[in-house]
């Protein structure tokens, strides 16, 4: 898909009518493009006048249901720029301490800093032998509610041209896995040597824990990024994906690790 | 900052099936009842529950019958519907009424949730079999029984006669349906990316001709 192309999305991408990787393609593009992040905001008007031709009252049970779940819930709090998030450059800055990521600003502040801060090669390894012993016994991820946010809008200040030019590139290759209810793509370009995952229905990782990617190069794995909190991202991966073998996920402490935590959560082939 | 004076007192008169008799003509895209709507959202963001109970009684039978309509299944209805409510509920602090109405804000949220359901292996067998079993399913052009009791349903019915019938189909599929627009151009035989376009076609003449903000 040319960018010719994307923004004809709007109306599909409204409804719904996207997969995960169109999703991530168009909030990538529409992070950038004001015009597609207005037309998106009519058209979801429009669609949402449909549900007056729909209309039906629930039982009354559920109203009780509904009441009873949320005195026990928190509300989240507003967005707020703190300074920490103001200068720090790192994907690993949108860690677990927010709940709920929003689903757009993420995918925006992970793709401008992955490539831009081309960080001193600080390249952590660990055998890949120990790796794949941990994946037999991989844990499945559990449920989580989904949480997402139409409105996020922490737009307009990025730079998305590294992700929107792997999920973009003609070469693209896109490779599915599921891991209980979540599911990870990871959309690679050989040309241009970078991989992006996209990821769906992620149950939070425990508190004070942070998803880390790697991807292993021959014998290795080399730390490749943090995923930002939240049930879906899309997040570019750090280093060479062209000749990667495969893109792993773990669970480690705020931060990251030196060399990944087994079992991981997955292990996906980019053979 | 605290807006708690936008709360209002009495009902709302969003049309919920049951109790629209009262509904009044423009009510539903009026601003004003999304002015109200912002308020409740504003106030449950503030852990408000009376707000947000007051927001539920506006809107539970407008996204129950989204839900209800895509899912069909009613008891997977019900979980979705409650489980969208605690979203926004969680999330009420991270609605802009600068980027979209109240109702649109609310309604997306129903949708993706019922989307997202109906798109699990699991629950499309469920919904298959739920489906042959009632065939509750309606069309545009029949009429689900509140819905002649709705003004706004009439109108937005009208809006829909002025789409081309290509475009209201792939739009029907889409939105109530829950398909991808490739999936709606291989069940509609139509080139790929074709679909994509009378979605976003019939989205723009059902905005232009409810006369809302483009």
């Amino acid at each position: 898909m040319n960018n010719d192309d994307i923004h004809g999305l709007s109306g599909a991408y409204a409804v719904d009518a996207v997969d995960d990787v169109e999703r991530a393609r168009f909030e990538a593009h529409m992070a950038a493009c004001p015009q597609c992040q207005a037309e998106v905001a009519s058209l979801r008007a429009a669609a949402s006048e449909l549900t007056s031709t729909t209309i039906t009252d629930p039982p009354p049970s559920l109203r009780e249901s509904v009441l009873l779940d949320i005195s026990s819930v928190r509300p989240l709090p507003p967005r707020v720029t703190s300074e920490a998030a103001q200068t720090s450059g790192s994907a690993g800055s949108q860690g677990p301490s927010e709940p709920a990521a929003p689903a757009a600003a993420p995918i925006a502040a992970s793709a401008a800093t992955s490539l831009e801060s081309k960080r001193a090669e600080r390249v952590r390894r660990a055998p890949v032998r120990q790796w794949l012993a941990g994946v037999a016994a991989a844990a499945v991820l559990a449920t989580a509610g989904v949480v997402w946010h139409p409105w996020s809008s922490d737009t307009g200040t990025v730079q998305l041209t590294a992700m929107e030019q792997v999920l973009q590139a003609k070469d693209a290759q896109r490779i599915e896995k599921k891991v209980g209810d979540a599911t990870a793509t990871i959309v690679r370009s050989p040309s241009l040597k970078k991989a992006v995952i996209v990821t769906a229905d992620m149950p939070d990782a425990p508190d004070g824990k942070v998803y880390e990617l790697w991807l292993q190069q021959g014998q290795m794995m080399v730390r490749a990024g943090l995923m930002p909190s939240g049930p879906a991202n899309t997040v570019l991966l750090d280093g060479d994906a062209a000749t990667a073998q495969a893109v792993g996920i773990t669970v480690e402490p705020a931060g990251g690790s030196e060399s990944p935590t087994l079992p991981p959560v997955a292990l996906i082939s980019l053979a | 900052m605290v807006h708690m004076t936008l709360v209002p007192e009495g009902e709302l008169t969003l049309p919920s099936g049951a109790g629209a008799s009262s509904v009044n003509a423009s009510s539903l895209h009026a601003s004003s009842v999304n002015t109200e709507l912002a308020g409740l959202i504003k106030a449950s963001s503030l852990g408000d529950e009376a707000a947000f109970a007051k927001l539920y009684d506006a809107t539970a039978a407008r996204l129950f019958g989204l839900v209800l309509r895509t899912v069909r299944d009613r008891t997977q209805a019900e979980e979705v519907t409650q489980d969208a409510y605690l979203d926004i509920w969680r999330n009420s602090s991270r609605f802009d009424p600068d980027l979209g109405s109240a109702l649109s804000w609310l309604m997306t949220i129903g949708h993706r949730k019922a989307v997202d359901r109906v798109r699990t292996a699991e629950a499309t067998r469920r919904r298959d079999t739920a489906y042959e079993a009632r065939d509750q399913t309606a069309p545009f052009d029949q009429t689900v029984e509140d819905a002649h009791r709705n003004l706004d349903g009439q109108r937005v019915r009208r809006a829909l006669e002025t789409l081309t019938d290509s475009q209201r189909g792939a739009l029907e599929l889409a939105y109530f349906g829950g398909y991808t627009h490739r999936e709606v151009a291989a069940m509609l035989d139509l080139p790929l990316g074709t679909a994509k376009t009378r979605i976003r076609d019939g989205l723009i003449r059902l905005r232009d001709t409810l006369g809302l903000e483009p």
